[in-house]
């Protein structure tokens, strides 16, 4: 018998008959892969256990209340820097409010309709100047290589969502074992 | 196992307690599974207490019908597959390993073969470090912590048959190497065996 059908019953760790048994004693004379196969599940069954040093979950112990010290700590910081920024952003909308209140209704309603004159103007130019642009690469870029842009450009935002999706799903599958 | 299941239901209820005493159960296989992957105490001993931190922040992610064992080695194993992918771990110390490998058997009745089985198994943990860390995962999550290959399966998030083919690689690959050696200390203490005349 050739040596693959030992290996097979090694690796497989099949019940061997008695005849099975004195074939692979037989074998394992000649065949030194099949002896280092043997020697090394030997090896890997008789080994035993390492342990840590002493005082394993003491140190775990300790580890977790600087942790949880840490997180209150942030959490402390954290909700302070929000408290602040809330109280700022309170005070100014605040100030905004009373002067508003303290100014006269026509200056109220010049102030309003300055404000939409200049937010309508930015938007028409910052068109116009779009637009001059898109006429200028019209010009010059063919429509196939438009085209291409275009399906380039869709193809590259296919990739990027698939992939932060399958990057999602996989951290989530990951977490969740 | 219903004391277990009532202790992680404490733990997970918010009971640091409970946690510790689950920790002390399962510090010996979470750490020795690190140890094996990871071959210096300090990285396992590091590797350990985070997969108990992950395993405490996650608690409540926890499915009580799975086993509570076969979960911690999942943490471990893959937090050990990542930080050898992260870098990789080329110095080896071996005053480390001397220092940390098993612990001598008080009992054993023949200290000569208590001796020789050391150092086997120090050779062996070195062969460890030439397969890949799944492969090696596998390796450890079979011999030293008995898993099924449904639950190393399940552990390493791989499919049975995978399971079954990396197991097979990686014994071949043991034993080549293990067969390479025991050819090269013998072709090594030859000289100094045979008779000077």
């Amino acid at each position: 018998m050739n040596h693959r059908p030992f290996e097979d019953w090694l690796l497989e760790n099949q019940p061997l008959t008695p005849e099975q048994n004195q074939e692979l004693k037989e074998h394992l004379k000649t065949c030194t892969t099949c002896l280092a196969l043997t020697e090394m599940d030997l090896i890997l069954k008789t080994s035993r256990m390492v342990s840590p040093r002493a005082g394993f979950s003491d140190r775990f112990q300790l580890k977790l209340a600087a942790e949880k010290q840490l997180a209150r700590k942030r959490r402390f910081w954290g909700l302070g820097i929000l408290g602040l920024i809330t109280i700022l952003a309170m005070g100014f909308l605040i100030v905004q409010l009373i002067s508003t209140w303290l100014s006269s209704p026509a200056e109220i309603f010049v102030t309003w309709v300055t404000w939409w004159v200049t937010l309508v103007s930015s938007i028409r130019t910052f068109g116009t100047i779009g637009l001059v642009f898109v006429k200028i690469a019209a010009g010059i870029i063919p429509l196939p290589l438009w085209l291409g842009m275009a399906g380039g450009g869709f193809l590259l935002v296919l990739v990027w969502v698939t992939s932060l999706w399958k990057l999602s799903y996989s951290t989530n599958a990951r977490r969740l074992v | 196992m219903s004391d277990e299941i009532a202790l992680i239901l404490k733990a997970q209820n918010g009971s640091d307690e409970a946690f510790t005493l689950l920790v002390e159960t399962y510090q010996n296989p979470v750490y020795n599974l690190c140890y094996r992957m990871l071959g210096e105490s300090e990285k396992a001993e590091d590797a350990a207490q985070e997969t108990f931190f992950k395993a405490y922040r996650n608690l409540s992610r926890y499915d009580n019908n799975r086993s509570f064992a076969t979960w911690l080695l999942s943490i471990a194993a893959h937090h050990c597959i990542d930080r050898l992918r992260r870098r990789k771990y080329t110095a080896f110390s071996l005053d480390d390993d001397e220092n940390h490998a098993e612990l001598p058997d008080a009992n054993a009745p023949d200290p000569e073969n208590e001796t020789v089985r050391r150092e086997t198994q120090a050779q062996m943990q070195t062969l460890l470090r030439s397969l890949d860390a799944t492969d090696r995962a596998t390796v450890v999550l079979r011999y030293w912590n008995d898993c099924s290959e449904v639950e190393i399966a399940q552990a390493l998030s791989l499919t049975v048959p995978a399971v079954k083919s990396r197991l097979h690689r990686a014994r071949r690959e043991l034993a080549k190497l293990w067969e390479e050696e025991t050819n090269h200390s013998q072709v090594e203490r030859r000289p100094y065996e045979s008779p000077a005349f």
